[in-house]
């Protein structure tokens, strides 16, 4: 197993994150300079090309890989114009100087452009290309990526990644822990929306961030969807190296420090006794309102892993939720939990 | 000072279970707050997850009264009680309880509906 592990971008966090990798950690990954290219993600720090290079040359002492994340799903065209195209080459050129390990990039034509322009840079196909088909998988292999990290929506698509892994010979990587809502309504317009936000350009000025506000809403209403998210679980990552896949990245750059530390600990351990909440990445903000003992979902995956994806028809993921899921309550200062069903019929009673 | 900083959490988990018993769903008030802003109101606001509009329409009596309940436990007496909706959507983020300043008191209390994104749930 090889883990890829997120880093929120000052120097502080990564001093901090080396000082507890375990022996899976091959990469730290970070945001790039939203100077010149922005992201797919929310990102607290822009580290500027000299902090980057420290890093790197700090990484390379510690025998790990730095990777360099400028995976906006939006340019607005800019990567097609004269300016852009030297604007992108000439910052790529640097990373390439400062011995960055990898770029993952979101754009096709940038794909193409590092594979052709930087041969001796790895180039990553970030999550957010969408590859949930050997089809595409193959498109992006042929523009050049040495690196694919998949669509989180196939996660438990079992006989999908068998299929990519058949047919692509380039690294395979699954995205762990971001637990974004399974076929996500508002997925591709809120990475356009944090693209716009981090990236060159005049940025909106937005009343809220609508999407975010949704998505936890819907959660809360419909807390079976946490169950569908496609995350996975430590103790599971060994079915997916059996297809063939062993690089596994985690998400949460946007995290604090002993967040990041502590998934990685719990990934590289293969087993975590605790709130499945804890690891993850985009409904954190729930953790302290639902509690899911992760040791409860063991052997789950074996139901995931003949999943026909049909909820209407199966109910699995329904049923578990509602045997797993407790809900934290706060009265006379202490925290206890209830089932999904005391908090559904307490209506009744009251 | 110690006692009125307890009932804050205290207040957030009251506020969080009574709507979720009078609902009888999951609710999720992230943070509770109690505010003084710039121009002299001071009050509470509780942001919160899982509330839609139609439950403002059907539960605006409970609502009213737990967030009265609140209120006075914290030692507010809101001119103004109101829900703050994300604009264009259904989604009920916020419930804010306010003892209003007198330029607020016009902007904010002399209408029917002062923002449209505000949902007046009471008025003293």
């Amino acid at each position: 197993m090889k883990l890829i592990v997120p880093h929120p971008g000052h120097f502080l966090a990564l001093k901090e994150i080396c000082k507890e990798a375990t022996k899976d950690v091959e990469e730290i990954y970070m945001a790039g300079t939203p100077e010149v290219l922005g992201s797919g993600r929310v990102t607290l720090h822009a580290p500027q090309l000299d902090e980057i290079e420290k890093q790197t040359q700090y990484l390379h002492e510690k025998k790990l890989k730095m990777g360099i994340a400028l995976n906006p799903s939006c340019m607005g065209g800019q990567h097609l114009t004269s300016q852009g195209y030297n604007m992108f080459k000439w910052y790529f050129g640097k990373l390439n100087e400062i011995g960055v390990d990898s770029v993952t990039v979101a754009e096709p034509y940038l794909i193409e452009m590092l594979t052709k322009e930087f041969p001796d840079m790895k180039v990553v196909v970030s999550t957010i290309s969408h590859v949930d088909s050997a089809e595409r998988a193959k498109y992006f292999e042929e523009l050049g990526a040495e690196a694919i990290t998949l669509d989180t929506n196939i996660n438990r698509s079992f006989e999908i990644l068998e299929n990519i892994r058949e047919v692509v010979d380039c690294e395979l990587r699954l995205l762990v822990n971001e637990a974004c809502l399974y076929k996500c309504p508002f997925r591709y317009f809120h990475f356009n929306l944090f693209s716009h936000m981090t990236g060159l350009g005049n940025k909106p000025n937005i009343f809220s961030d609508y999407y975010y506000e949704k998505c936890m809403s819907f959660r809360v209403r419909y807390p079976e969807l946490v169950i569908k998210s496609p995350w996975i679980r430590p103790e599971d990552l060994g079915v997916y190296e059996d297809l063939g896949i062993d690089y596994f990245k985690m998400s949460g750059r946007a995290n604090t420090i002993k967040w990041i530390v502590d998934c990685m600990k719990a990934y590289s351990a293969r087993s975590y006794d605790g709130n499945l909440m804890d690891l993850l990445d985009c409904p954190s903000e729930l953790r302290d309102m639902f509690y899911i003992p992760n040791k409860d979902l063991d052997g789950v995956i074996k139901q995931w892993m003949n999943c026909e994806r049909f909820c209407n028809r199966c109910g699995f993921c329904k049923a578990t939720a509602e045997r797993v899921i407790r809900v934290y309550e706060f009265t006379d200062m202490k925290r206890r939990t209830l089932s999904l069903r005391e908090v559904k019929t307490k209506c009744a009673i009251s | 000072m110690r006692d009125f900083l307890n009932k804050i959490p205290e207040s957030r988990g009251k506020l969080e279970s009574t709507i979720r018993k009078f609902k009888g769903a999951p609710v999720y008030i992230i943070e509770l707050k109690v505010f003084g802003t710039a121009c002299g109101c001071i009050g509470m606001l509780a942001d919160l997850r899982g509330l839609q509009t139609e439950d403002i329409e059907v539960y605006d009596k409970q609502f009213v009264a737990i967030l009265s309940e609140i209120s006075r436990d914290l030692g507010l007496k809101p001119h103004l009680i109101y829900a703050r909706t994300l604009p264009g959507s259904f989604e009920v983020v916020a419930f804010t309880a306010r003892e209003l300043c007198s330029r607020c008191k016009s902007d904010l209390a002399g209408f029917e509906k002062p923002r449209p994104d505000l949902i007046i749930l009471s008025k003293a």
